[in-house]
């Protein structure tokens, strides 16, 4: 057998081979979803839908999920994990707003008006700002910027003005927002400046021989020429927020609280908390059945989301099709 | 400029803002990370085990998380490199039926857009059946721990997989027809023009592919802290030589930082400074050496190379 | 105005006196003989019986042996012709006197580093008339005609002496957009914006304008544009589909019709039809000819045959030098200098 090995392999003998493997990837992805399903299962079980909506402490749900003994009675199955998608979905879409603003006009500025010289700086200074582990963001976060704005920028009465419900100690909405944002922005960055670049020369062309300065030839014509690359842009980068877990778990702060923007400019201040970065906190809790069962229903949550991320944003480029190809 | 419409003048000043203010931070990062590397990272730190001591500032440093790392990137890039090239080799060369190679290609999009917790609880889900008992330990209780260096390799072999796969595919698609024409002609398989031709031509793809997947593995976080038992030493379990190594639990860089840091246990910062600055190091010396690897295959080959920035 | 239809006739022409072209020729390539002494084999019973074709009875062979076969095509036969003769003639213009000057050009230069790709050049363009560029590749008309609305100053090597009047204003002093709305430009590969017809056409006006016009203001405006580019018949069902949608001869029309929306002063084609085919091509030649009542043209053209049918007055630029300029039967017909005279023969090209 060794010997049927060792020979000369004929063309379909390696083809079925070298496919069977890499049908295994496939095979991974349908294990990942089902072995996470089927763990999630037990919250589904017992909560239906409704783990996703607000109602009674969360804290004290997961608490009583910890402290459960091995047979957990179904009452201690009781989940409403709603704080933890609005700490998501509030990370998530402010980071990607703002994201793709300043990606966008980063890339407008590389592509057209920076000197070649500082070109050549930008392009890899901003690929290194996408390589950065995101662990040394969040230690830089937690070393510098969380103790910054707890002592210099919280002042005194805003501490006192929700003492009752939380602590303000300068990590919170803030921080995650504006690390994630420095995070996933140099991703959409290189997206969104390939794609200008690609865009045919002669529309510039025709577009400033119309009269038009170089700023409103690139606003009124390529941009929206690359339009699906941006949505793509987009797409990718809102996945990786909305999956970031070790970076918001150091920044924070850690507490079951949904921050509400009727508080002003404390909302800024406010302790969030995601589904990611509670998977991390608990992570070694996964004895607990219940618990288990919970990390793995937040985990399902993410796996879907990012998974309809990638199918929407590929289904928003197809409209678009129609005015980009050359007749 | 002079007579632009105002508005016109501020998108222009926010372009110039946007993008010279990422620049700043790139470098305020870096700036920083080697102010505080020179404040507190010795040469000891390197070369020692981390101890258990009450002044952790003081004592050990953190030679099990490198060897932890490296090993980590091993395991990773050992699973991930077979799997990759066949994946991309029949993708490119093969492809039948049509179908099945998109499903393919749309599994490793899918892996690519996973995020890095779900995989690590996924990981968690299949290391702790009792079938994969051998691969980890069996705790008192009888469950299956479920952590050790296997299963964080096996995982974070998942998360190499796409950088790999992208970069060999589209090697492999620019290789130019008529050196498959010239080999068929002289009467070689396919599989063996692609040993022997093909996939050498692809070597520099191959190599920034897997040096984008070790920088992708050395810098996760979630999968460590979920999948590698968390102990500052690396700790063998059972017997075997090797292979007691790989069952065990350990720490890496990264899970020394987070460790170190405030969030963890939070006793040394400045050692979480000085690990950091040391991880840092690496992941900037690995992009480095991808744009190498790409401007020598340019300039030896005179084709544009595209770097797969995943 | 009127056209002189004997200068229709080939026969008239000069060309019809030198070597190679001889009247109703067809496209039937001749050694110089009109008999075809071949074997019989060669030809086919089919050309037996057509007028016209020589006689088949296999004479001696040819003194040179290896002639390939000459075959007739079924273009060979008297053309039927498109459109009755007399209802819409070629736009084969008398040197018409012309309007009130709109460009200038003072002793031009341009170079690019250190090639000089247009020396000295003095030129004037008048409203009513098209100006032709002609000469061989290389010979700097597409910078010349490029230089004209400063769109040689996205190169950035190119430097540019002399002085060039707009309507008796420096264009240097002007801002280059607004020249740009002036000066209106074709290229030679239609590029149309990915957008819609509507928003193609309308894109100069919304651009040009204080504060942006709805649709409704523009929708006339837009229309009117289409239909002077004589687009307008064969897209008003659909003004908002999608513009590259097109063909490439309707493309280059939409491409004019953006450029003339704005009322432009003076319009610069560079090469428009290279890339159509020859309906398309009679199309937008048809239209230079109803465009330059409005506008000073300026067209660059490889072809010489088009330079003589659709223009007034004819540069002949070589190796950057303006070597002739003067009216259409004048550069064609008497032309003052050798190397204009073997240019529009054909001795090189």
């Amino acid at each position: 057998m060794l010997d049927r090995l060792r020979r000369p392999w004929p063309d379909d003998r390696a083809e079925r081979t070298l496919g069977a493997v890499s049908l295994l990837i496939f095979v991974c992805v349908v294990a990942m979803v089902v072995f996470v399903a089927l763990r999630a299962w037990p919250i589904f079980a017992h909560n239906g839908l409704s783990w996703l909506l607000p109602g009674g402490d969360l804290h004290g749900q997961i608490t009583n999920m910890v402290n459960a003994p091995a047979n957990p009675p179904p009452a201690v199955y009781h989940l409403r994990a709603w704080p933890l998608i609005y700490g998501t979905l509030l990370s998530g879409v402010i980071a990607v707003a703002l994201g793709l603003g300043i990606a966008l006009l980063a890339s407008i500025f590389i592509v057209e008006f920076a000197p070649a010289s500082l070109r050549r700086i930008t392009i890899p200074t901003i690929r290194l700002l996408a390589s950065v582990p995101s662990v040394i963001y969040g230690l830089i976060g937690i070393l510098v910027l969380v103790p910054f704005i707890g002592n210099h920028v919280i002042s005194a009465s805003e501490k006192a003005s929700v003492q009752t419900l939380v602590q303000l100690n300068g990590t919170g909405v803030l921080v995650s927002v504006v690390i994630l944002t420095v995070m996933i922005t140099p991703i959409m960055v290189a997206l969104i400046c390939e794609a200008l670049s690609s865009v045919p020369v002669s529309w510039r062309e025709g577009a400033m021989a119309l009269g038009v300065n170089r700023l409103r030839a690139m606003l009124a014509v390529t941009v929206p020429a690359a339009r699906p690359a941006i949505v793509a842009a987009a797409v990718l980068a809102g996945a990786r927020a909305l999956g970031e877990a070790v970076m918001i778990q150091m920044v924070s702060g850690s507490v079951f609280f949904s921050p509400k923007p009727t508080d002003g400019v404390v909302f800024f201040f406010e302790p969030l908390r995601t589904l990611a970065s509670t998977i991390i906190d608990y992570n070694d809790g996964v004895g607990a059945p219940a618990l288990r069962s919970a990390l793995y229903a937040f985990a399902l949550l993410l796996l879907f989301a990012a998974l309809t991320l990638s199918v929407g944003g590929y289904l928003v480029k197809l409209p678009l099709r129609k005015y980009q190809t050359r007749g | 400029m002079r007579t632009w419409r105002w508005r016109d003048r501020l998108v222009l000043a926010g372009a110039w803002i946007a993008g010279l203010g990422l620049c700043t931070i790139a470098a305020a990062i870096v700036l920083y990370m080697g102010y505080r590397g020179v404040q507190y990272l010795r040469p000891g730190l390197i070369f020692e085990s981390p101890q258990v001591s009450q002044s952790q500032a003081g004592s050990g440093g953190f030679l099990d998380p490198l060897e932890g790392t490296a090993l980590l990137a091993l395991i990773g890039i050992t699973i991930a490199l077979p799997l990759a090239l066949c994946a991309a080799v029949w993708i490119v060369e093969y492809g039948r039926p049509s179908w099945l190679a998109r499903v393919v290609e749309s599994s490793i999009e899918v892996v690519a857009g996973t995020p890095d917790i779900v995989i690590a609880i996924f990981g968690l889900a299949i290391f702790q059946m009792s079938l994969l008992a051998p691969f980890s330990v069996r705790a008192s209780g009888g469950g299956v721990f479920g952590r050790s260096f296997i299963a964080a390799g096996a995982m974070m072999s998942l998360i190499a997989l796409p950088p790999l796969f992208v970069a060999t595919r589209n090697g492999l698609q620019s290789t130019p027809v008529h050196m498959r024409e010239a080999a068929f002609a002289l009467g070689k398989t396919r599989i063996a023009t692609i040993r022997r031709v093909l996939l050498p031509g692809v070597r520099s793809d191959i190599a920034t592919g897997v040096t984008l997947g070790v920088s992708r593995i050395i810098g996760d976080t979630a999968i460590i802290l979920l999948l590698l038992g968390g102990t500052a030493r690396l700790e063998p379990q059972g017997s075997v030589p090797i292979f007691n190594l790989l069952r065990g639990t350990g720490s890496t860089l990264t899970s020394y930082v987070y460790g170190n840091s405030p969030a963890g246990e939070g006793l040394a910062p400045q050692k979480a400074y000085a690990a950091a600055v040391v991880l840092l190091a690496f992941v900037l010396g690995l992009n480095l050496l991808v744009d190498f690897i790409g401007r020598r295959q340019a300039s030896a080959s005179g084709l544009a190379v595209g770097s797969a920035i995943v | 105005m009127s056209f002189d239809k004997t200068l229709l006739n080939p026969k008239r022409t000069p060309l019809a006196e030198s070597s190679w072209v001889t009247p109703d020729s067809g496209c039937r390539h001749t050694n110089g003989a009109e008999q075809h002494p071949l074997p019989n084999a060669f030809w086919t019973h089919a050309d037996e019986q057509r007028p016209g074709v020589p006689s088949t009875a296999p004479g001696p062979i040819a003194t040179e042996p290896n002639v390939p076969p000459v075959r007739t095509i079924v273009l060979d036969r008297t053309p039927t012709p498109v459109r009755p003769v007399g209802e819409r003639v070629a736009v084969r213009p008398v040197h018409s006197p012309g309007g009130p000057e709109r460009l200038r050009l003072e002793e031009v230069s341009i170079s690019y580093g250190q090639k000089h790709a247009v020396k000295s050049v003095s030129l004037s363009i008048h409203q009513g008339e098209v100006l032709a560029l002609i000469g061989p590749s290389g010979c700097g008309k597409t910078s010349l005609l490029r230089t004209l609305n400063r769109l040689t100053e996205l190169t950035p090597s190119a430097a540019r002496n002399g002085r060039i009047l707009l309507d008796g204003e420096d264009v240097d002093e002007l801002e280059d957009t607004k020249l740009r709305a002036r000066v209106a430009m074709v290229f030679q590969q239609p590029n149309p914006f990915p957008m819609s017809i509507f928003d193609n056409v309308a894109f100069a006006l919304r651009e040009q304008s204080r504060k942006r016009p709805g649709r409704r203001e523009l929708q006339p405006l837009v229309i009117d544009a289409l239909e002077r580019a004589g687009l307008y018949e064969e897209v008003r069902e659909d003004l908002d589909g999608p513009a590259l949608r097109l063909s490439g001869g309707q493309q280059q029309r939409l491409c004019i019709a953006r450029a003339i929306a704005p009322r432009p002063e003076v319009l610069l084609m560079d090469e428009p039809c290279s890339a159509l085919d020859p309906i398309s091509t009679n199309t937008i030649e048809q239209l230079i000819g109803e465009l330059r009542r409005e506008l000073a043209v300026v067209i660059v053209t490889h072809n010489l045959a088009q330079a003589r049918r659709v223009a007034d007055k004819v540069a002949f630029m070589y190796l950057g030098d303006l070597v002739e300029y003067g009216t259409t039967e004048q550069v064609f017909g008497e032309p003052r200098a050798t190397r204009t005279r073997d240019y529009v023969r054909g001795t090189f090209g």
